[in-house]
């Protein structure tokens, strides 16, 4: 799926003023992606004024990001928390060049794992039971460190970490959420078994839920299809949002490409709607008529 | 016809998120080098405390900006710290560690915030709606950055907090992510422009108050 083009007022955050002024003004290439802001200027001198005053924003912003104050004893902890542990290599008791065959275990148990963190490193590498037990025995000090980083992780904030999600952010899961949605297989035809009743979906769309799944593996996001002669491929995306929020109305995302979307909330669950059909016509799913 | 009413907290699983999957592969794509394989625990432990007084500075401010916490900063810093010292190993150039630790520190804080998040909707849309005009002024603070900052999705706050305090061009955001570039600039460009938004908007606020 091709991305949606750049709007201008998008595009005039990624130059500042004085980038277009000197040396682009100059005659100087622009970057090939922002090409098209060389024409819209041209078109709309109005916009140069546009950018100045972000650029004079961009400068504020740039003035007070670094103030931050950093702990003063920040450094002499973080020392002592290194000065606690032992590094996993080192407590095999192994020199590295005396042992090749331990020393590619423990690499391939170094190896970093994608969104690897601290808590990895107990990985249980595949050495004799002795040093197994001396490295395990390390490992704990270090575990037991993150474990009471943990425990007092409450305590960080009042509430969780929220993951906000945008109009914006949607419109960059949907291409995601299709390569899954296009399969044939891991779509279940009993709807008893959905998380879901299928009237959550079928007392606001027209048409039936035929099967359903699960969406990257996990029974949070459940995906209805809704696919029929009459549809065409239909499916609803059923996201909880874990709290009461206010109700959303249906407002259609932008993509590009052979599939249209719309997203809407009933004030518990944000459901998603992406449809083969035009977008004209995605807004017609509904029972009632919806404003577009 | 909810099943699950009454799940309180929902946690949405790594795949659906559209954040980027940055992980020091920098690190993994390097062999590692025989000269560092033999370190001494001594020599990494002096390797990691120079990395710790060359950049901590620097990577707690980050770290901060990304949590909009001191405590939570702190915790994730020494977490990656942490890390780092078990992979010093393979760090082939001392002179791209410092943009390991960054890569170290990111992926820490977005396992860390992972582990409890909460899923809230933001109609960004309206906000952009409501952006004073050129004329409005701004007068900014640290605190003032942060509570805009905060509201972000977490995707555009690592690009803009990137941009801005790392000084970094998209196409370097974009190297260091691991993303189109046409995500960056999606991303950067939404993301600053949300949080002039939001910060024009609390300042006008802020001055009808007065």
């Amino acid at each position: 799926m091709k991305m949606e083009p750049i709007k201008t007022r998008d595009l005039i955050q990624l130059l500042t003023h004085d980038q277009w002024q000197q040396p682009f003004a100059e005659g100087q290439a622009l970057p090939a992606e922002l090409e098209q802001l060389r024409d819209l200027v041209r078109d709309q001198p109005e916009l140069l004024d546009e950018m100045a005053w972000q650029s004079e924003l961009d400068r504020q912003l740039l003035d007070v990001f670094d103030e931050v104050d950093v702990p003063v004893e920040l450094e002499s902890r973080l020392v002592a928390a290194i000065q606690n542990v032992e590094p996993i290599e080192a407590v095999s008791g192994t020199r590295f060049s005396e042992d090749r065959e331990l020393m590619d275990e423990a690499e391939t148990n170094l190896v970093v794992p994608r969104m690897a963190i601290a808590t990895d490193v107990v990985d249980t590498p595949s050495l004799l039971p002795s040093r197994r037990r001396r490295l395990l025995w390390s490992m704990l000090g270090t575990t037991a460190c993150l474990v009471i980083a943990v425990a007092l992780s409450p305590f960080w904030n009042a509430s969780p970490s929220k993951q906000r999600l945008t109009y914006e952010g949607l419109e960059e899961m949907v291409p995601g959420w299709l390569a899954e949605l296009e399969l044939t297989q891991g779509w279940d035809a009993s709807l008893a078994d959905a998380p879901y009743a299928a009237s959550i979906v079928e007392t606001q769309i027209q048409g039936k839920v035929i099967s359903w799944r699960t969406i990257g593996g996990s029974d949070e996001c459940i995906a209805m299809n809704l696919s029929s002669p009459r549809n065409g491929k239909l499916w609803v995306i059923i996201l909880a949002t874990g709290q009461r929020e206010r109700a959303t109305q249906f407002k259609k995302l932008q993509l590009s490409g052979d599939f249209s979307a719309g997203s809407w909330s009933d004030g518990k669950h944000l459901f998603v709607a992406i449809s083969d059909e035009s977008m004209k016509k995605i807004d017609r799913i509904f029972r009632k008529p919806v404003s577009v | 016809m909810d099943k699950r009413e009454s799940t309180q907290e929902m946690q949405i699983p790594d795949a659906l998120l559209e954040v980027p999957r940055e992980v020091d592969s920098s690190v993994n794509s390097v062999p590692l080098d025989a000269e560092r394989k033999e370190l001494s625990v001594a020599q990494r432990r002096g390797w990691i405390e120079q990395l710790i007084a060359d950049h901590h500075q620097s990577l707690y401010r980050f770290c901060y900006r990304l949590t909009g916490n001191a405590t939570m900063a702190e915790d994730i810093l020494q977490q990656a710290y942490l890390l780092a010292f078990q992979r010093i190993g393979q760090v082939r150039d001392p002179a791209k560690a410092r943009s390991w630790l960054f890569t170290v520190v990111r992926t820490t804080f977005l396992k860390e915030i992972r582990r409890k998040r909460e899923w809230v909707f933001t109609d960004v849309e309206v906000e952009d709606n409501r952006v004073p005009d050129r004329s409005s002024r701004l007068e900014l603070d640290s605190q003032r950055l942060q509570v805009a900052l905060d509201t972000l999705p977490e995707a555009f706050r690592i690009a803009v907090v990137m941009h801005y305090q790392q000084q970094m061009s998209y196409r370097e955001i974009a190297e260091q992510l691991e993303i189109p570039l046409g995500t960056v600039m999606s991303r950067l460009s939404r993301g600053k422009r949300m949080l002039k938004s939001k910060l024009l908007v609390a300042q006008k606020q802020f001055d009808s108050e007065e």
